[in-house]
């Protein structure tokens, strides 16, 4: 394990504890924090798609990694009316009756699981990829958060 | 008896003023191009344009945002708005020329010489050049018609009274440049074409955009927030010309959230633009003058 690898996973296993603790407390800091690792893993796989960043793909593998457990820390930090108690976006439709938002957010982690499995060797494989996560991001987002005020 | 004849014909006369003050003026026909329209260049100002936001049915996706139904509905202080359907069948612009599009996307006139509302952004859309509106229409026309049936806005006193449009027109509708850019074409697509000031600039009472915070943000029409800064001095001032070019593609801000609100809609549209047309805006966007954000209220 090189260094920046280990510096990696040691980032991603903070991240990924910092999400499990907050889960204790409340669903609403665990999947706050659960996108935020997200987010900030997207950061480098972004600057990778977007060839600003030199595609590394052990790097790669553990980001998408860390964003599959965030991912799935997020799938359950979501229940039942669970938008009150301190600031956040999450509107309501979730959880109404026509609500697709368990289908969209499995289908978040299925993609993350799907890249982890795929462990992209180069750009080429990368770029589908990582196109076919990222894609979920903005149809939940649309649908399902309410603006920034 | 005298002074009352007196004040009928000036009252008569003030009324005629204002008569002929607030008649739809359209555009003159002798100055408009005869050109072919290109139906490939067409779907480019189709997409800067963001025509399939507004005219599509509610919640359209892909290629569904080309089945131009109307039937949105935008609820505003004036009154409910509800898009038509501008589809090339009967109930949407079957028999309209490229002029008639013209007219009523540069002056806000209906081919029947009607006053359109401003909900059709022809305060931005003034500013387009008539090829451009040729070409649109070439496009149209390649779209499947629909049969949606057209839904009259419901609006209150006085908004409803379509000859008062001719004030607003007399008051807010230019086509002038509105800020000097050293990027003709990003200014091209900001201020006409994609019409951005229509939701980033403030507006006055009437509805009337406030050019002295041009592109400053403005308070969110559908309901809490704001709609962001996009000069220098607001919420993009740390982003590079290629974050904007990138987020206008992709949704992605350059610290990755998304795009929220009807800014979805808009990407999705600029998605479908070429690289150059994106970085042209975002050039223009970051030549503004730096504002900062209002005060919270």
């Amino acid at each position: 394990m090189n260094f920046r690898k280990t510096t990696l996973a040691s980032l991603a296993a903070i991240a990924v504890a910092a999400s499990a603790i907050a889960a204790s407390h409340s669903p609403i800091a665990a999947r706050q924090e659960a996108m935020k690792a997200i987010g900030g893993q997207m950061r480098t796989l972004g600057g990778m798609a977007q060839g600003k960043i030199a595609y590394d793909d052990s790097v790669a593998i553990l980001a998408l990694e860390t964003m599959r457990d965030a991912a799935l820390i997020a799938q359950t930090s979501f229940p039942e009316g669970s938008n009150t108690g301190m600031e956040n976006r999450a509107l309501s439709a979730i959880w109404a009756a026509d609500s697709d938002f368990e289908a969209r957010i499995t289908q978040l982690v299925a993609s993350l699981e799907a890249a982890v499995d795929a462990a992209p060797a180069d750009m080429a494989s990368f770029g589908p990829v990582f196109g076919a996560v990222a894609g979920n991001c903005k149809v939940c987002h649309e649908k399902y958060r309410a603006p920034e005020s | 008896m005298r002074l009352k004849a007196k004040l009928l014909i000036g009252a008569g006369l003030a009324g005629l003023a204002v008569w002929f003050a607030t008649a739809p003026r359209g555009l003159d026909p002798e100055s408009w191009p005869s050109s072919e329209g290109n139906a490939a260049r067409g779907a480019q100002v189709f997409n800067l344009g963001g025509c399939a936001s507004c005219h599509m049915a509610p919640g359209a996706k892909g290629d569904a945002r080309l089945i131009l139904s109307g039937g949105q509905v935008f609820a505003t202080e004036f009154g409910t708005f509800y898009a038509p359907n501008i589809s090339p069948g009967p109930e949407g612009i079957a028999g309209w020329s490229a002029f008639d599009l013209g007219n009523a996307l540069l002056r806000g006139v209906s081919p029947e010489g009607a006053h359109y509302y401003p909900a059709l952004p022809y305060g931005s859309y003034s500013r387009m050049l008539p090829q451009d509106v040729i070409d649109l229409k070439a496009y149209l026309d390649t779209l499947p018609q629909v049969a949606s049936p057209n839904r009259p806005h419901d609006l209150s006193f006085p908004f409803n009274i379509r000859r008062s449009l001719g004030f607003w027109k007399l008051l807010f509708l230019r086509n002038g440049p509105v800020v000097e850019s050293d990027t003709p074409r990003g200014q091209y697509l900001v201020e006409a074409m994609s019409h951005c000031a229509e939701c980033h600039t403030p507006r006055n009472l009437l509805g009337g955009l406030d050019t002295t915070r041009w592109l400053a943000g403005a308070p969110n029409p559908n309901g809490k927030g704001r709609v962001p800064n996009l000069t220098p001095g607001g919420d993009l001032a740390n982003w590079s010309v290629d974050d904007i070019a990138f987020y206008l593609e992709s949704g992605f801000t350059p610290e990755y959230d998304t795009a929220g609100s009807t800014m979805v809609k808009v990407v999705e549209n600029l998605s479908l633009a070429s690289p150059e047309d994106r970085l042209a805006i975002a050039r223009y966007l970051k030549g503004l003058p730096a504002l900062p954000n209002a005060p919270k209220p």
